[in-house]
């Protein structure tokens, strides 16, 4: 069995002239929640569909659950579940009909998906709306209702684009929460947003994409260092008397916002070496922080600041 | 279960419940009503069966001579009525079936589902075809119960022709589903191939020989005087050029094939033999089959190979 959950290598699409999805590659392991984050327009749906067969590829190579997809489409949605971003489901269905139809599709025995459906629809809170047409659900319930199909196998995966958008509060809980019962279970979750602090919260590993490239993928912390890296580390000091002039290698600025208080951007963690030098020139070191950047502050300059 | 019967399940259970299929089955039971109630002394009087000829050319350029009993001139009413409802029906059923998935993100959700494309496409078009012929089978009894009640005659082998003739009405309206299918492929919006094809499928069977007639006129020159030589010549010429455009029209295909059907024998005064009558049929019931096959093969091409989102 291969314990990665989904491969995508080099993937390409374009839509006329445009370039939704440009050589991006990137692994997902098994039992692991992905948060794939962008801003709209960046290429997360597109890559989806293809990891979906939605849409076709223009090159590249897709493996899920350790199936081509381009060979054996089929064998991996066998055990994934996908919840879409703005779907609709069939309106003339009534709940109960909808997960009916959609558990059709898997071979389960009648009354294990007559349990299932119960209990799913129970979970999303539809139970008493089950024979009720879908059309005549709200936007919340509906959204209740495709989380309800995206489970109905069981799934081994589950994929999900912008989960919570459209969803009320509660709904928005039930999503993280069967997130996180899946993490638990050691299931994989490949889920896209644009609520970083949805992304921040579940995630283990993040992937971030810009105008259809990956600019930024790995675990959070990891993503932040590397942003560090790039950016700078900032650390914060403030000694008991006034700062002098801090002639240190790797300081990149620095900026007083008081005699007593410095905020250095250094290439490197330098604050071993800066509480020397300060002690060096005989003031006693009150604080030092170094601020860790947020996922919005590496989101921020990976969409706005990178090009 | 095979997926595609799921999807055909699925299909059939909205489609019979969809405002537009009960509005145009309202409308056909409205007609046949009328047709049925104003042709009833007619039936009554007919007295005993005969052999002539339809008068079909202009509107259809369908000639034949029929055995006319009560249950034929029901079914030829009934016929005539169904080349447009047929239609609509068929058209109505196909015209945004795929296109409305992809606006509506349905096809989105569905294909997270392992199914396949084409597994989606036969099903969409196996469950309208269920309801096509079931709609077609209710038409018929609709026609066979009318004859009973009115306490007029029916022979089996009138009933067997009408079951056939049954059969050709389902494969005129899998026709026109097939195209609206095309049609749902080959528009975005599923507002528009609706309408596109629901003009059609009024156009056809309506228009189309008005307008043929007035190309073909157009090509033959004006009419020589009806007593001289060259008027059988023109007349001839005339008629083949109506018959060449009228390949392309499928009613033409279809009430030729039902006059076939129904045929009669002057010398016999009796229906044609069915198997003669099939063989003169058989270019129509080709035609009819390659314009059921033509569009949903390309239906199918472009759905296997479009973006879905």
């Amino acid at each position: 069995m291969s314990t990665t959950a989904i491969m995508v290598d080099n993937l390409i699409k374009s839509y006329g002239n445009f370039r939704a999805v440009d050589g991006v590659s990137f692994e997902v392991k098994e039992g692991e929640v992905f948060g794939f984050l962008g801003p709209n327009g960046a290429g997360k749906t597109t890559t989806i569909l293809s990891i979906l067969g939605i849409v076709v590829p223009d090159s590249g190579r897709i493996e899920v659950l350790g199936y081509d997809t381009a060979v054996e489409p089929l064998k991996a949605k066998e055990k994934l579940g996908y919840l879409p971003e703005s779907a609709t489901i069939y309106g003339e269905l009534t709940a109960w009909k909808n997960l009916e139809f959609f558990a059709s599709f898997y071979k389960i025995p009648r009354l294990e998906m007559e349990r299932r459906i119960t209990e799913l629809l129970k979970r999303v809170g539809l139970w008493e709306a089950r024979h009720r047409k879908a059309k005549t659900f709200s936007k919340g319930m509906r959204q209740r209702l495709l989380l309800a199909q995206a489970l109905i196998n069981d799934p081994e995966l589950l994929i999900f684009d912008e989960p919570t958008s459209g969803l009320d509060p509660e709904g928005a809980i039930l999503v993280k929460e069967i997130i996180r019962e899946y993490q638990r279970e050691g299931k994989t979750v490949f889920f896209s947003s644009h609520v970083l602090s949805e992304v921040e919260e579940l995630s283990d590993r993040v992937g971030i994409i810009v105008r259809g490239k990956l600019r930024a993928v790995g675990k959070l912390d990891e993503v932040k260092r590397k942003f560090m890296e790039m950016e700078g580390y900032v650390i914060k000091v403030e000694t008991d008397g006034p700062i002098p002039e801090l002639k240190l290698p790797g300081v990149v600025s620095i900026e007083r916002p008081s005699e007593n208080s410095a905020v250095v951007v250094a290439r490197s963690d330098i604050r071993a070496e800066l509480s020397r030098y300060l002690c060096s020139k005989g003031l006693a070191v009150v604080s030092l922080t170094m601020e860790e950047p947020s996922l919005e502050d590496v989101f921020l300059k990976t969409v706005y600041g990178g090009e | 279960m095979n997926p595609s019967w799921n999807v055909a399940k699925k299909e059939l259970y909205i489609a019979v419940r969809t405002k537009r299929f009960l509005i145009v089955m309202a409308i056909y039971f409205l007609l046949f009503g009328f047709i049925a109630y104003s042709t009833k002394s007619e039936l009554m009087d007919m007295g005993s069966a005969r052999v002539g000829s339809v008068g079909l050319w202009d509107m259809w350029a369908v000639r034949g001579d029929v055995y006319y009993t009560p249950f034929t001139l029901m079914f030829l009413l009934n016929m005539s009525l169904l080349t447009i409802v047929g239609a609509v029906l068929g058209v109505s059923l196909g015209a945004d079936a795929i296109n409305r998935e992809v606006e509506e993100g349905t096809a989105k959700v569905l294909f997270g589902h392992p199914i396949y494309r084409d597994e989606v496409i036969n099903g969409k078009f196996l469950g309208f075809a269920v309801l096509v012929l079931s709609t077609s089978f209710l038409t018929f009894l609709l026609t066979v119960g009318l004859i009973l009640l009115l306490g007029l005659p029916l022979t089996m082998d009138s009933f067997i022709r009408g079951l056939l003739g049954m059969l050709v009405t389902a494969l005129y309206t899998l026709v026109y589903l097939s195209f609206g299918l095309f049609l749902s492929t080959l528009f975005k919006k599923p507002e528009n191939s609706l309408i596109v094809g629901l003009l059609l499928a009024i156009f056809v069977p309506i228009f189309y020989n008005l307008i043929a007639g007035a190309i073909v006129d157009k090509i033959v020159g004006p009419e020589p005087y009806w007593d001289s030589p060259a008027y059988n010549t023109w007349e001839e010429s005339r008629n083949a050029w109506i018959l060449r455009f009228n390949m392309l029209n499928p009613t033409h295909h279809y009430v030729q094939l039902v006059v076939y059907i129904f045929g009669g024998d002057e010398f016999t005064n009796y229906y044609t033999p069915l198997g003669d009558a099939l063989s003169y049929g058989f270019n129509n019931l080709a035609l009819l089959l390659v314009m059921l096959l033509l569009p949903f093969a390309f239906s199918y091409v472009r759905f296997l190979t479009r973006d879905l989102n």
